[in-house]
């Protein structure tokens, strides 16, 4: 009897475990596609498999792919500023203790060899390291521009390296220079920075090297706060702008044909976790958002974009590793760990 | 039995990798003013496949059932809109509101108390000008305040029986903006050459409020004729325990103020 009363109270768990979404949606669940067009995704936000007692995060500021296949998170929490997975979410390795404002996390092939560059907003310093954590160069704050009187000033929060390894350093957080050195850190020029007219940026929280145009390489910058990236060249003349309205956008991150971008939050609900992640392509139009509206277009520029569907809440960086996969990392999200997003 | 078991576990197993269930993001209202003298309209902006947005007009929570949208919706009187977004693969939206107030007793001037500087206005008619009520304190239009007494002279333009006060207010704490301490309402009587107090609305900090714009309505508490008012509004003098600015001075952000 006992046994028979057993079988009956599990089979009502299930059915209601079954049908309770269902009664609360009037529908049978269907899994959720995110996206538009040819970038649509499955998500899944369990991917991380660390112990968050033992390995745990504050903000998730950047993430990478090495030559290894490996995926790469740099987090502010000083027991383990970098935290190396597989593919599969499986913790691989940490390193990393004296990065307390670990921001920005670029990866370059130097030679065959895998480096770092680690931007860090509380230390005023952009450090580049081998891929298991030993320091090979510290920048510290630019005075050779003449723009500043001391390291507070300077606030940097990205960095991309050119292939003849020149370094160029986004003050997102301070004046809103960009900063090139070469390869071995000696100051080139600064250009950008904050200024009347559509050359200067407010908040250049990220930068990349756009090389989809073989003959005419140049760099994209983010202007955050203006809801938009503004292209220069690679000797940092100002070429134009790409509006992206309402857009919090932080790095741009181009992978094939496409850029990635996470955007922190939108300005129709500023301070309230309205992030998504925007997809442009070659051409630099909005063909997905991954969580936030379906693209639309009036008089060449987009409409302003929002949040449709609450995935993310302060979305901060994507990667895209060698097959497709998208990866997200979160600022301010509840110490929450990256999401994987597989193309559909 | 056995059978019965199996498909249950089997049924439990299948559900744990199931689509987890997001929340659909609150649609957006979108309007010029929540201010108006004879007619105005609203849109509401949300574009996701999959989802639909319903609202009502009568200060209910939207349901499925409820007026589906589908263009601008004309307004015509004090109405406040209530919006949420529905879809089958998703949670429905918070609600979202807006209520749109109409013009009162025709008012000739407003004289207000310095606002600081960084949220003032060079508008004279800044409080009565029509324009307001978006819930984003850099929208302009708002006046901030962080001292201890914010005193407002309204002059109609004609001496007028006062059925109402009201006064628009921004609520957004995570900004360290709260609504006031409490509002009192003066008319001047003219046979005592002074004013006199006409009524008060006092409010509570002790919990977290949502972000929003707020009116607030003061009705007198006896009938009163006058061509002159007075509002005291009292800003919060120290932020609550519960907020991260605690111990510091709030911010008190006003709007537009109409006399009914």
């Amino acid at each position: 009897m006992k046994r028979k009363h057993f079988i009956k109270q599990t089979s009502i768990a299930a059915t209601g475990l079954l049908c309770a979404p269902a009664i609360l949606r009037g529908l049978a669940p269907d899994e959720v596609i995110l996206g538009h067009n040819n970038k649509r995704y499955r998500i899944n936000t369990q991917w991380s498999l660390v112990n968050a007692a033992q390995y745990p995060v504050k903000d998730c500021h950047e993430m990478v792919q090495d030559r290894l296949g490996r995926i790469i998170l740099l987090t502010n929490e000083t027991k383990n500023n970098v935290i190396i997975y597989d593919k599969s979410g499986k913790l691989i390795s940490t390193w990393g203790h004296e990065y307390p404002g670990a921001h920005g996390l670029t990866l370059f092939n130097e030679n065959g060899d895998d480096v770092l560059f680690i931007c860090d907003n509380n230390r005023h310093q952009v450090i580049k390291t081998t891929i298991d954590g030993k320091v090979l160069m510290t920048l510290d704050y630019p005075k050779e521009t003449g723009q500043y009187t001391k390291a507070d000033e300077y606030v940097p929060t990205e960095t991309i390296i050119a292939p003849n390894g020149d370094i160029y350093v986004a003050d997102g957080y301070g004046k809103d220079f960009v900063i090139q050195y070469d390869y071995k850190g000696n100051y080139v020029r600064h250009f950008a920075g904050r200024g009347e007219g559509d050359q200067y940026v407010v908040n250049t929280h990220g930068i990349c090297i756009d090389t989809r145009d073989k003959n005419n390489p140049c760099l994209i910058v983010t202007s955050r706060v203006q809801n938009a990236f503004k292209r220069y060249t690679m000797e940092g003349k100002y070429m134009d702008t790409i509006p992206l309205p309402g857009a919090w956008v932080c790095r741009p991150v181009i992978k094939g044909d496409y850029l990635y971008v996470a955007v922190l939050q939108t300005n129709a609900r500023l301070d309230e976790k309205s992030g998504f992640v925007l997809i442009l392509d070659k051409n630099y139009k909005v063909v997905s958002n991954i969580g936030g509206n379906l693209p639309a277009y009036a008089n060449n520029a987009p409409e302003e974009m929002y949040q449709t569907v609450k995935v993310f809440q302060y979305p901060h960086d994507v990667c895209i590793d060698d097959e497709e996969n998208l990866y997200i990392a979160q600022w301010n999200s509840g110490q929450v760990y990256p999401y994987k997003l597989m193309p559909v | 039995m056995k059978i019965i078991l199996f498909l249950s576990l089997f049924f439990i197993h299948q559900h744990s990798f199931s689509q987890q269930a997001f929340q659909l993001a609150p649609p957006i209202l979108k309007y010029n003013s929540a201010f108006f003298s004879s007619t105005t309209s609203f849109e509401v902006i949300f574009n996701q496949p999959g989802a639909e947005v319903r609202f009502t007009l009568n200060g209910n929570d939207p349901t499925e059932k409820d007026l589906l949208y589908s263009g601008a919706v004309p307004v015509n009187d004090k109405t406040t809109v209530k919006a949420k977004a529905f879809g089958k693969d998703f949670l429905p939206s918070e609600t979202v509101s807006a209520t749109f107030i109409k013009n009162g007793k025709p008012i000739e001037k407003i004289q207000f108390s310095k606002p600081n500087e960084s949220y003032a206005n060079a508008k004279a008619d800044i409080l009565h000008d029509n324009i307001g009520g978006m819930a984003n304190y850099r929208s302009g239009g708002w006046l901030g305040y962080d001292n201890d007494t914010v005193t407002i002279y309204i002059d109609l333009k004609k001496k007028e029986t006062i059925n109402s006060v009201l006064i628009d207010l921004l609520q957004d704490e995570n900004s360290w903006i709260f609504l006031p301490e409490q509002i009192l309402v003066y008319y001047y009587s003219e046979k005592q050459n002074t004013f006199l107090g006409a009524g008060k609305e006092t409010f509570s900090h002790e919990t977290k409020g949502q972000k929003q714009c707020t009116i607030r309505e003061i009705k007198p508490a006896s009938k009163i004729s006058t061509q002159k008012l007075k509002l005291v509004l009292l800003p919060v003098k120290k932020i609550p325990g519960w907020h991260n600015g605690k111990g510091n001075h709030g911010w008190l952000f006003i709007d537009e103020i109409k006399v009914y």
